[in-house]
């Protein structure tokens, strides 16, 4: 009875559920806020609820339950498209939330979905790259697939999709028709999104080998890598002709953007691992660290700009700046449910709002 | 306390993880494979410790004719409480040589559930976790995400019924080989039968809801634990009895009926012999005595 009790507390303890860890994203007056499995739309100003996903979507609601949301949703004119941890991709209607169509995958969404009026795109743990078109049905002759999970964004660039997946390749994909062009292997599983840009011919993406690589278009060859003491999870963000990364080994890397040269003496070092993408914002780079301590950094050296605040709960989720009455805001969601507002010029809290779910 | 929870996580948790990912690595990033490889090196590993529980178990077995006699002598519970731990005594029983072993083993178990939890990753943010208990060796930072895939198993995942069949119907096995299969007392044996029964059911529903990777760790090793007693004790085993759901009691042996104590004094000096001891004893006395009365009659 000790051991099947005692193994029963230990299986409490240790058996944690998806949680989420979508990004907020603004469409015109709507800020929709992701927490677990529920997709809130706010009024941007007031953060008035309009209505929220699953919860208000009528006689079908028990058949959707997305269980956790992790990828960022995408807006376009015809509807929302909502990454599910199901394993389905939910198109909403903009103004009321409903569900109006479900493509449905097999393994988890975790990756974010990237659409534009041609396509819808994103990825599945179930090791396929989709195309969809704006009705719900497939664009491609059949999916693209890979040798693993596809856990990240895919990056639009012309007519060029690109897709990292866990079998250690970034892809690069036409886009109308799903076939590859060029794939590039590294070292370990890549869980990051890639960044394209155009100015430099780079596209940059960090993996779980510990690299930050900047890769040739043209040559299809590894133009430069930094190397962090803990895997890339972020997003980096390229400002400037510099990227920027935080890495899970506790530190934010920042390196130009054509050689890979550190652009600051030593890296940033924060108070836990960084999963969430830094953002910049009125000349001050704001990273946050997974035990929600908000950082200002200088970008040019590297040093602590404004100090840093604690928001007293995890943060995975990507930052998101918004534009307040009174100048930019960062919205961050905390994992414990709470919208902050933050005033990035003193790194305080202009607001807090608990989520349900 | 939070030392303690830093000591398990810093001797146990994260060395068994990492031990984990590297046989995982080596075994061409089979999870599964490397759960079996695992359970075997751990069962090594604590081999010293199964020896003792086999060797209490076995002197238990040894001693059970004599301990269903003094259920049959004394109906005083006091007297039979006395008798009964005189024999222990003799044979060198300890009730807690049983428990001690299993408990020194606990906490590995605990450990290498939390290991298989996080090395399975089966969220976003164990996946996460796992980057922090990682070594800081290429090697091993480099090896996941793992593959889950074992078979027809997602190893992150609890399977609804093959697993937890066989977790059952193992332990149901393992713990038939160690515990004495017979009792005089109805009632003692009633509660023996549904003790034998209760822990695989109860660990067969754990499996229900636990990541089908532990159950394969516990399929493993309680297969590699009846390997074990059988290749320690299998020879003297009575397999019918182990595999009959309702076993009877074994006829006590005559030698032990005439005389317990010289039966008792053969057993110590065969396990000094031998360093071990059978649980059949009283007709290998009977051999012995008449080879001896023969050898006298000759002289």
């Amino acid at each position: 009875m000790f051991v099947v009790g005692s193994l029963l507390a230990a299986g409490c303890t240790g058996v944690t559920g998806p949680k989420g860890w979508a990004s907020p994203v603004e469409e015109g007056d709507t800020l929709l806020v992701a927490h677990r499995e529920n997709l809130i739309a706010f009024e941007a100003g007031s953060l008035d609820e309009r209505w929220s996903f699953p919860g208000s979507i009528g006689e079908d609601s028990e058949d959707v339950d997305p269980i956790a949301l992790y990828g960022t949703p995408a807006i376009t004119d015809d509807a929302i498209y909502v990454p599910g941890y199901d394993g389905t991709l939910y198109a909403l209607d903009h103004e009321t939330g409903e569900v109006l169509w479900l493509f449905e995958t097999d393994g988890p969404i975790i990756g974010g979905v990237i659409a534009d009026e041609a396509g819808i795109y994103f990825g599945s743990s179930d090791g396929h790259v989709y195309a969809l078109n704006p009705g719900g049905s497939e664009m491609w002759a059949k999916p693209f697939e890979t040798g693993g999970a596809v856990q990240s964004t895919p990056a639009l660039d012309g007519d060029m999709l690109y897709v990292t997946s866990l079998d250690s390749k970034l892809y690069a994909l036409d886009a109308s028709s799903g076939e590859e062009r060029w794939s590039f292997t590294t070292e370990a599983g890549l869980a990051s999104a890639p960044i394209v840009n155009q100015a430099t011919g780079l596209v940059y993406v960090g993996g779980f080998d510990s690299r930050l690589r900047a890769i040739d278009l043209d040559s299809h060859q590894e133009q430069w890598a930094i190397e962090a003491k803990n895997w890339f999870w972020t997003t980096p963000l390229v400002a400037g002709g510099v990227v920027y990364a935080g890495s899970l080994d506790h530190k934010v890397y920042a390196a130009d953007a054509a050689t890979g040269q550190s652009h600051w003496e030593d890296p940033f070092s924060v108070g836990g691992e960084v999963r969430a993408g830094p953002a910049l914002v009125g000349g001050r780079l704001i990273v946050i660290s997974r035990d929600g301590e908000v950082y200002g950094i200088d970008p040019e050296d590297g040093s602590s700009s404004g100090g840093s605040l604690e928001l007293g709960s995890d943060v995975l989720a990507d930052p998101l700046v918004v534009e307040g009455e009174d100048g930019p805001e960062v919205v961050v969601v905390t994992v414990g449910g709470d919208l902050v507002r933050i005033d990035p010029s003193t790194l305080t809290e202009i607001q807090r709002k608990p989520l349900k779910g | 306390m939070d030392l303690v929870f830093w000591l398990f996580a810093h001797l146990l948790v994260i060395p068994l993880t990492n031990g984990l990912v590297l046989i995982s690595r080596i075994f061409w990033g089979n999870f599964g494979i490397a759960i079996i490889v695992f359970t075997l090196v751990m069962r090594a590993a604590t081999w010293p410790l199964t020896r003792q529980q086999l060797r209490t178990t076995r002197a238990m077995q040894t001693a059970q004719p004599r301990i269903q006699e003094i259920q049959k002598k004394y109906k005083d519970p006091k007297r039979r409480s006395e008798e009964t731990m005189k024999v222990y005594r003799e044979v060198g029983f300890s009730p807690m040589g049983c428990v001690w072993p299993m408990l020194v083993q606990f906490p590995i178990w605990i450990a290498l559930y939390q290991s298989i939890q996080f090395t399975l990753s089966s969220t976003p943010e164990r996946l996460l976790d796992l980057s922090q208990r990682l070594y800081p060796w290429a090697y091993l930072r480099t090896a996941v995400p793992l593959e889950n895939q074992f078979l027809w198993l997602d190893l992150s995942q609890p399977d609804a019924f093959i697993m937890p069949l066989l977790v059952g119907l193992s332990m149901w096995v393992q713990q038939k080989m160690t515990t004495p299969t017979t009792a005089v007392d109805p009632q003692q044996q009633q509660i023996n039968n549904m003790t034998q029964l209760m822990f695989p059911f109860m660990f067969a529903f754990l499996t229900l809801q636990f990541p089908s990777g532990l159950a394969l760790y516990w399929v493993a090793t309680n297969v590699v634990g009846i390997t074990m007693q059988y290749f320690y004790m299998g020879r003297r085993m009575d397999w019918r009895q182990i595999f009959s759901v309702n076993p009877t009691p074994a006829p006590v042996p005559a030698a032990k009926q005439a005389g317990g104590n010289q039966a008792n004094e053969d057993t110590s000096d065969e396990e000094d012999d031998e360093g071990e001891a059978s649980p059949v004893v009283g007709e290998a006395q009977r051999r012995r005595r008449r080879r001896r009365r023969g050898r006298q009659r000759r002289r």
